[in-house]
């Protein structure tokens, strides 16, 4: 588990990777270094805030290393991440003085997502994606990460709740128009979850829960439903390229959607998260 | 005259996304029904609704037909108004999940949704006939008594048709008529 842990956050989208680097930390706390982060997401916004709530909630400290570039420490701070973490946790690192404009129509700042929170959540965005992309594309984007939101606040459910956080890109200096959300939550994850529902209590490990927690009619619970993940997957199927990650456990599962083509792969990582980090790109045509 | 009332699913969101908001608007639309008894058709009305996920749809009007095939809410004529092609499509996929129907009104006219193709063109002739007898029912669309009854009970069950027991001077036994609700 990445509490009592040194994180090592280098490069750009360093959570995207298969494995993540860590070291046992000395003083069994968690350390979550950003020195040498280039370039973050929704995915690490709320990993990193997410991991801290999971290490206070077993007593742990957290120490936040600041980015050496003051541009993605300037970020992070703008997206609530500071904001967010646990009152105690300890930043090692310069601030910059806080410059907010109001993006509300390009980004949702990082967020406590429970079921008190949901369905507003929820609405902003739905008229974020409204404000940048035609009506058909937004409806099947909200679908698809109205599932994310339902399945966290239906199977993620811990003290600590989940995070959620999302950025419109515009594609004016990328040429790329999309949207990048991105929920993590410190609930009891897939494999476990999957476990509880007597058809599914042989599932050999968290890469085969995930394999499994994607295809429809899969759930944890006795009732006949399951069908978030897979619904998910195939409102994506408009015409634009999307990507899905799904981390929880010691396993990651990545899809791949462009129309009507998919390609799912699951694998088993070294490093094992406390709950499920769910992370979606799309990119519109 | 049938008594109507409109329960505006809008009112609630222009985005609907988690089964908890869902099962709330279900108790409230199940809450007016028992309530106001003299309504005998229920118009479920999502103008305002831009968005929905098939879980909200679901937990939403999955489990309201079930209830209402099933009894457990008190037999009313049910027609969605207000679907655009989207939120169209979350309900269609969660009622054929759950092998329902549902009579919603479109640009094009009233259809069903989740059907089956002998459903739907059963209930285009109900809406040609609109009041009409089981028999001629079953001469309208060319099948058997047995058959136009196994569909109508389904129709009925769904609240696209009202089914009314009639009385005729002279004649014994039970008699029932079919209704379009409005």
């Amino acid at each position: 588990m990445l509490v009592g842990m040194h994180l090592r956050l280098s490069g750009r989208h360093p959570l995207l990777r298969r494995n993540l680097y860590q070291a046992p930390d000395q003083d069994g706390e968690l350390v979550v270094d950003a020195c040498n982060l280039a370039f973050a997401g929704p995915l690490e916004l709320t990993a990193i805030v997410a991991l801290a709530h999971a290490a206070s909630a077993k007593g742990l400290g957290t120490t936040f290393v600041t980015a050496a570039d003051p541009d993605v420490t300037a970020y992070l701070q703008r997206m609530d991440v500071i904001r967010r973490m646990p009152a105690d946790t300890v930043i090692d690192g310069r601030l910059p003085a806080e410059r907010r404009a109001d993006l509300a129509n390009a980004l949702l700042e990082v967020s406590h997502l429970d079921g008190e929170t949901a369905d507003d959540l929820a609405t902003r965005l739905g008229r974020l994606t409204a404000a940048h992309f035609s009506s058909a594309a937004a409806a099947k984007i909200f679908a698809a990460v109205g599932e994310l939101i339902d399945n966290a606040v239906d199977h993620g459910t811990s003290p600590e709740g989940a995070f959620i956080a999302a950025q419109v890109y515009t594609g004016a200096t990328s040429g790329r128009r999309g949207f990048e959300v991105a929920i993590c939550d410190t609930g009891i994850g897939v494999l476990a979850h999957l476990r509880r529902n007597p058809a599914h209590a042989a599932i050999a490990d968290a890469a085969g829960a995930l394999a499994c927690a994607l295809q429809p009619g899969v759930t944890g619970t006795t009732e006949d439903r399951g069908n978030g993940l897979s619904d998910l997957l195939t409102r994506l199927e408009f015409g634009g390229l999307a990507r899905f990650h799904l981390r929880s456990g010691a396993g990651l599962a990545t899809v791949t959607v462009r129309s009507r083509w998919r390609a799912e792969r699951s694998h088993s990582t070294t490093t094992s998260v406390h709950g499920t980090w769910a992370w979606l790109r799309i990119r519109i045509p | 005259m049938s008594m109507c009332m409109t329960f505006a699913v809008g009112q609630r969101g222009a985005f609907l996304a988690t089964r908890s908001m869902a099962r709330t608007i279900r108790g409230d639309l199940e809450e007016r029904i028992a309530s106001v008894v003299t309504s005998e058709v229920i118009v479920v009305d999502f103008g305002g609704v831009d968005a929905m996920t098939i879980s909200f749809a679901d937990e939403f009007l999955g489990r309201f037909y079930t209830d209402l095939a099933s009894g457990h809410i008190r037999p009313v004529a049910v027609l969605l108004r207000g679907l655009n092609e989207e939120t169209t499509e979350a309900v269609t996929i969660c009622l054929e999940r759950r092998e329902l129907i549902a009579a919603a009104l479109a640009e094009t006219g009233k259809k069903l949704i989740g059907a089956q193709e002998f459903l739907a063109e059963s209930y285009r002739h109900a809406l040609e006939l609109r009041h009409f007898k089981a028999g001629e029912f079953a001469a309208s669309l060319g099948i058997t008594p047995q058959n136009a009854n196994n569909r109508l009970k389904r129709l009925v069950a769904a609240g696209a048709i009202r089914k009314e027991r009639i009385t005729s001077p002279g004649r014994g036994g039970k008699e029932f008529s079919y209704a379009l609700p409005c």
